[in-house]
């Protein structure tokens, strides 16, 4: 008897177990995603990978495999038209991480489109992206070199654009506080006889600007404008 | 819900119209009598292939898989018969781009029929019939051996003929033709509605009837 309410027991959690596994769709439903795929001269993309997830972390922004679908479950997948547009057709997931991940390949940024479908359904069953901008990606490397005498100090930031872009969505209005699109991000540091020397790098893209802000000796602050034109930008300073 | 309600009401009649049956072999019947239409009930068990439209999205994305009906008619006024079928279709999906991603559906339909079967000799029936009510629930499997799923469901319209041949006194064969369409309840972007608000199949049938004949039903009451 008492294995057998044990046995119960135990099935019971397993059953458990499987529904929460289980992703709940709604029923009678099929939504439409759709939108349009340029880089950053407003070119469209062709072939770019559009995939639609629920339970899916963010981590598509940042990992260098795109196709990775360790987590999350996929509800479907399309690529872009010659023209950049894409249709996609998918069951409605109920999560509250309902996600969209446009992949323009290696040279491109990334997209992501966050929403909550357990409380929200999009309006017509239809998410339009519309135009969504994948520029392309540019490795800015800086190298700082002291070529003056020792106890000359530098002050230096470099302000830039980062590239991947998080939209999240509450109630079909775009929540600015999580959206994490194309921010701008700062990198700077301070050199001095410890540490006279810099170099490193960071993802921008082609055309962006970089702000290159520095100060010798605490002396007034000098800005200039950096384009990146090349996707491997290369950026030499001595002071 | 509602297939259990219409399979036990159209059941319970046609069992009911059974206890009469006894009395039916004990009668004299004359010579005058064989002209008669002596069908009670028909009881029907097929399979059959539905051939989807591809005028919608569920008929360009899924393929139909042999499948099965049973059910029964009963001969209200001479000729005219009052049927109701159960029938399960099974559908693999084989473009999701059109369906959304799922591997397969079963269909299961229940729908109350009205018709007339004509004699064409002897041993021939030919009937005609149509469903205006019916009910079917497309299960969409979206893992193989797992709970998950996901539910559409539709109002069912059915016009069907058979052509049966009696084998023997209880028993006959059919083949059977099915035009259906299914008006969905699927809600989705006002630019693709359309393609989802119908799907439309042909189906070609064939199996076995079993008869009761006894005479119209109501003339038994």
């Amino acid at each position: 008897m008492n294995r057998m309410a044990k046995f119960k027991g135990l099935l019971l959690l397993f059953i458990l177990f499987l529904l929460q596994c289980e992703v709940p769709f709604e029923n009678n439903a099929r939504l439409l995603i759709k939108g349009q795929i340029v880089d950053e001269n407003n070119q469209p993309i062709s072939n770019s990978q559009i995939n639609v997830f629920v339970r899916r972390d963010e981590n598509f922004l940042y990992n260098s495999d795109p196709s990775n679908e360790d987590s999350g479950v996929l509800l479907g997948g399309t690529t872009s038209d010659i023209d950049g547009t894409f249709s996609l057709i998918t069951l409605l997931g109920k999560d509250e991480d309902f996600v969209i991940e446009v992949y323009g390949g290696e040279d491109f940024s990334k997209y992501m489109y966050r929403t909550n479908t357990e409380t929200y359904i999009p309006d017509d069953y239809l998410i339009d992206l519309e135009t969504i901008s994948l520029p392309k990606k540019a490795f800015f490397e800086f190298n700082i070199i002291r070529s003056s005498p020792a106890g000359t100090e530098l002050q230096y930031n470099f302000n830039y654009t980062s590239i991947p872009c998080l939209e999240v969505y509450e109630d079909g209005v775009l929540n600015e506080v999580e959206t994490a699109c194309y921010k701008q991000m700062n990198r700077g540091r301070f050199l001095d006889d410890e540490r006279p020397d810099a170099s490193g790098d960071f993802l921008s893209f082609l055309g962006a600007n970089v702000i290159f802000t520095y100060s010798i000796n605490d002396q007034p602050e000098v800005v200039e404008v950096l384009t990146i034109d090349d996707i491997n930008f290369e950026f030499n300073f001595n002071y | 819900m509602r297939i259990l309600l219409v399979c036990t009401l159209f059941f319970s009649i046609i069992l009911n119209s059974q206890n009469s049956d006894d009395e039916f072999n004990d009668r004299k019947i004359d010579s005058s009598e064989v002209e008669v239409f002596q069908k009670t009930a028909i009881f029907t068990l097929g399979v059959f292939q539905p051939i989807i439209n591809d005028d919608s999205n569920i008929g360009k994305g899924a393929n139909g898989n042999l499948s099965f009906k049973l059910g029964g008619q009963l001969f209200v006024y001479k000729r005219f018969f009052v049927g109701g079928f159960f029938n399960s279709t099974y559908l693999d999906i084989t473009d999701i781009s059109f369906t959304g991603k799922y591997k397969r559906s079963y269909v299961t339909t229940s729908y109350l029929q009205f018709g007339y079967e004509f004699s064409v000799s002897k041993k021939l029936s030919f009937a005609a019939s149509i469903a205006p009510i019916g009910y079917a629930d497309y299960r969409n499997y979206i893992k193989k051996n797992r709970v998950n799923q996901q539910h559409d469901s539709a109002k069912v319209l059915i016009y069907e003929t058979y052509l049966s041949y009696d084998v023997s006194d209880r028993f006959s064969i059919f083949i059977d033709y099915s035009y259906r369409t299914d008006t969905t309840n699927i809600r989705t972007a006002p630019e693709i509605q359309s393609n989802f608000s119908k799907i439309k199949y042909h189906n070609f049938g064939i199996g076995l009837k079993f008869t009761i004949n006894n005479g119209n039903f109501f003339s038994n009451l």
